[in-house]
C-alpha cells in the first residue's frame, strides 16, 4: 500500500513537472493572453488606391516601384505618393521589369529579371547579369505585399493580364541565350525563348511555349486567342493560344530584316488598335513603326511609319484613330494618324528632363499621355504628364532608376 | 510515521499538487511565450537548423560583451519604420526573411499564429519607444581586398563575430552547428575551387554576401554597418590570410 502511494505521489510529480512549464519550444501554450489584438500592424504603409486610380512605375535598376495617384496627373504640383520596395530579397537587386494590373483592380504582376549590371560580384562570378532564372509576382494592390510568385525563365521581357484576370502571359527577352548560341555556332532554333502561360490565381504556370529569338512585347488579340509577340530576330510571332504548343509562325517586319544576330530593326514594342486589331511594331534600330495586319496576319509595308529616333512603347485612342508613340534621340511624343500613318504632331519632351522615352500610356478620359523616361540609368528617371489637346508636358516627376513601364490600375481593390 | 499517517497524507500531498499545478493554468503572457520562441531554434521545424533569432541578434539599445552580429539589435525594432535598409516596409515579411533564409524555416510565419503573434508581442515589448530610426544597410556588392588590420583586433573581432557559430579557430571546438566550416581550414578546398584566386577574397566574399549572390548555404552577409572593412582586415590578419 505504501508503496503504491509512493508510486502516485511520483507519477503526480512527474505530471505536473511536465506541465509546469508551458513552454515546449513550437507548440504554445494554452491560454496564451495577447496585449496587441491586432499583430503586425508596424511598418510603413500606403493608403491603398482611391476610386481615381494608380499609377505604378517599375523602377528596374533600383527595385523600387513609384506609386502616384492618378488624379493629380492632370494638374500641375503631382508627385509621387510612394517608392516602395519590390521583390523577393532585400539582399539582392533584382531587376523588376514591367507590370500588368489585374482588371478588378486587386493585383498587380511584376516582372523579375534579375538584370541589374554591376549587381554584385566576386569568386563565385558576377550577379545580375541575366543568367538566372526570373519570376512573375503578384503583389496585392491594397498593401503592395507579396501574395503569390512563380519561377520562369531567364530575363523576362514584357507581362500582360487576360481580360478576365486569370492569366498572365509573359515573354523573356533573353538576347543572352542569342549571344551563347552564336558563340557555339548553334542554330537560330536553340536560341527561341519561351512564352510563360501562368495562372494568375494560383501563380503556377500553365505552359511554357517555345516562340522566338528574345521575343519581347505580347499583346493579344480582342478574342484572345491569338497573341502577337515583338522578336528580336526582326519578326512578330503570332501564337495560337488555343495550340500554343504548335510552333508559332513569325512573320518579318520587313523585306531587307535580318537575324536574330544581325538585326535589321529590332522589334522590342508593340502597340495593338483596339478597333481594328492592327499591331503596330516598334522597331528600334530601323526607327521604324511597321503595321501588321490583323486580318490578313501580313506587314503593309506601305503603312510604314518612319521615326527621327527609336518608337518603344505607345498606346492608342479607344476609337482607334490616334496612335501615341513616345521616340528615344529625340525624345518626343509623336501624336499619328493611326490609319495613315500621317504624324499630326510631336511633342518635344527632352526640354521637361526626359532622356529615353520608354513607354506612354493614356489616361482613362485620354486627355492625356503619361510618358515614363529611363533616364541615363544612374540618376533617377522621369514620368511625364502631357496634356494632349495643348501638346504641352503638365508635370515631370522624378522616379527610380531606369524606370521602365508605366500602368494604370484602376477599380476599388 | 503511524498507518493513519500513511492513509492522510498522501491525500494532502495530491491536493496539494492539484493545486500547484492548477496555477499553471493561469492566461500565459504571449510576450513572454514570444521570448522564448525568439532564443529557441526549434522555432524553425527544419531539422537542419540550428539557429534562433537570438543568434544574430542583441535585444539590449547596444549589443552587450562587444557582440557583433550580422543582424542588428532588435531593441526597438517595432518603432522603426522599414528593415533591411528600406527593402522591407512591413515587420513581418523581415521577420520572414530572415526565419525562412537563415533559420530554414520550412514556410512562412503566417500574421495569426500563436507563435507569430507571441514573437510579434515580445519584439513590441523590447520596443519601447513610439518612433526609432531607420537603420542603414550597405551590400557590399563587389568583393575587393581590403587593407590588413592587427592580429589582437583580429582575434576579437573573431570572437565576437566568428566563433558562436564556427567556433575555437583551426578545431572548430564548441561551434553551433557541424555545418559551419572550420577556420581558416575551410580554405584548404579553395585552391581546387577558385583555382588562382587568393583565399582571403574567397573569405571576403563569404562574410560579405553569406548565402547571397550564387553562394548558398545559411549564412547571413555582414554588411558595411556590422562589420567595417577595417575590422575585416584584422580578420583576415586573424585567419593567416
Amino acid at each position: 500500500m505504501r508503496h503504491a502511494w509512493v508510486c502516485a505521489l511520483g507519477l503526480a510529480f512527474a505530471a505536473c513537472s511536465d506541465d509546469s512549464s508551458p513552454f515546449d519550444g513550437v507548440k504554445p501554450p494554452e491560454g496564451l493572453e495577447y496585449a496587441h489584438p491586432e499583430p503586425w500592424v508596424t511598418g510603413t504603409g500606403v493608403p491603398p488606391p482611391g476610386p481615381g486610380g494608380r499609377v505604378i512605375i517599375t523602377n528596374s535598376l533600383d527595385d523600387t516601384l513609384s506609386l502616384l495617384e492618378l488624379e493629380g496627373a492632370t494638374t500641375p504640383g503631382w508627385r509621387e505618393l510612394a517608392r516602395v520596395p519590390v521583390g523577393l530579397n532585400p539582399v539582392e537587386l533584382e531587376g523588376p521589369h514591367h507590370t500588368a494590373v489585374s482588371p478588378d483592380g486587386s493585383h498587380y504582376y511584376v516582372g523579375i529579371s534579375n538584370y541589374v549590371p554591376g549587381g554584385g560580384s566576386g569568386p563565385h562570378g558576377a550577379h545580375g547579369s541575366g543568367a538566372d532564372d526570373g519570376y512573375c509576382l503578384k503583389l496585392d494592390a491594397r498593401d503592395n505585399r507579396l501574395v503569390g510568385s512563380v519561377r520562369v525563365d531567364p530575363n523576362p521581357g514584357d507581362v500582360i493580364v487576360s481580360k478576365d484576370g486569370n492569366t498572365l502571359y509573359q515573354t523573356h527577352f533573353d538576347t543572352l541565350k542569342i549571344a551563347e548560341v552564336a558563340r557555339r555556332g548553334g542554330i537560330e532554333k536553340e536560341m527561341y525563348a519561351r512564352l510563360a502561360i501562368i495562372d494568375a490565381k494560383t501563380m503556377t504556370r500553365k505552359a511554357m511555349v517555345d516562340v522566338c529569338p528574345a521575343p519581347h512585347a505580347i499583346r493579344l488579340s480582342a478574342d484572345e486567342r491569338t497573341a502577337y509577340i515583338a522578336c528580336w530576330s526582326d519578326e512578330v510571332a503570332i501564337v495560337d493560344l488555343s495550340a500554343p504548343t504548335t510552333e508559332a509562325p513569325r512573320v518579318k517586319v520587313a523585306n531587307n530584316a535580318g537575324t536574330a544576330t544581325a538585326p535589321r530593326h529590332q522589334p522590342y514594342a508593340l502597340t495593338m488598335s483596339p478597333t481594328t486589331g492592327d499591331v503596330f511594331v516598334s522597331s528600334m534600330s530601323s526607327r521604324e513603326v511597321q503595321v501588321l495586319e490583323a486580318r490578313t496576319h501580313a506587314m503593309n509595308a506601305a503603312r510604314t511609319i518612319r521615326l527621327a529616333g527609336s518608337p518603344m512603347f505607345g498606346d492608342i485612342s479607344a476609337d482607334g484613330a490616334t496612335l501615341y508613340m513616345p521616340y528615344q534621340g529625340v525624345e518626343a511624343l509623336a501624336i499619328i494618324d493611326a490609319a495613315t500613318g500621317f504624324i499630326r504632331r510631336e511633342v518635344d519632351l527632352a526640354p521637361a528632363g526626359c532622356l529615353n522615352a520608354h513607354q506612354a500610356k493614356l489616361t482613362p478620359d485620354e486627355s492625356h499621355a503619361l510618358v515614363v523616361c529611363e533616364g541615363d540609368h544612374v540618376r533617377p528617371g522621369t514620368l511625364h504628364s502631357v496634356n494632349l489637346a495643348q501638346g504641352t508636358v503638365v508635370n515631370t516627376v522624378r522616379v527610380g532608376i531606369f524606370p521602365d513601364s508605366v500602368s494604370i490600375l484602376r477599380g476599388q481593390p | 510515521m503511524s498507518h493513519t499517517a500513511w492513509k492522510v497524507l498522501p491525500f494532502v500531498a495530491l491536493v496539494t499538487l492539484a493545486s500547484a499545478c492548477g496555477d499553471d493554468a493561469k492566461p500565459v503572457n504571449a510576450a513572454e511565450y514570444g521570448e522564448l520562441l525568439f532564443r529557441d531554434a526549434r522555432f524553425s521545424e527544419s531539422q537542419f537548423n540550428d539557429f534562433s533569432c537570438a543568434t544574430c541578434h542583441a535585444t539590449t539599445p547596444t549589443p552587450l560583451n562587444g557582440r557583433m552580429d550580422s543582424g542588428y539589435t532588435l531593441y526597438n525594432v517595432a518603432s522603426r519604420p522599414h528593415w533591411w535598409g528600406g527593402y522591407e516596409t512591413n515587420l513581418l515579411d523581415a521577420v520572414n526573411f530572415c526565419y525562412v533564409s537563415f533559420m530554414r524555416g520550412v514556410q512562412k510565419l503566417p500574421e495569426d499564429s500563436p507563435q507569430s503573434r507571441a514573437l510579434y508581442e515580445y519584439l513590441v515589448s523590447i520596443s519601447p519607444d513610439a518612433q526609432a530610426p531607420a537603420l542603414p544597410y550597405t551590400v557590399v556588392k563587389d568583393i575587393q581586398e581590403v587593407p590588413r588590420g592587427s592580429l589582437e583586433r583580429g582575434q576579437v573581432v573573431y570572437q565576437a563575430a566568428c566563433q558562436e557559430c564556427h567556433g575555437a579557430l583551426h578545431t572548430g571546438e564548441g561551434r553551433l552547428t557541424e555545418m559551419a566550416s572550420i577556420l581558416p581550414e575551410v580554405t584548404h578546398d579553395y585552391d581546387e575551387l577558385f583555382p588562382g584566386i587568393p583565399h582571403s577574397l574567397v573569405v571576403i566574399e563569404k562574410v560579405r554576401h553569406g548565402q547571397f549572390f550564387h553562394i548558398g548555404g545559411n549564412m547571413p552577409a555582414y554588411s558595411l554597418e556590422s562589420l567595417s572593412d577595417a575590422d575585416m582586415g584584422a580578420l583576415l590578419t586573424y585567419l593567416g590570410l
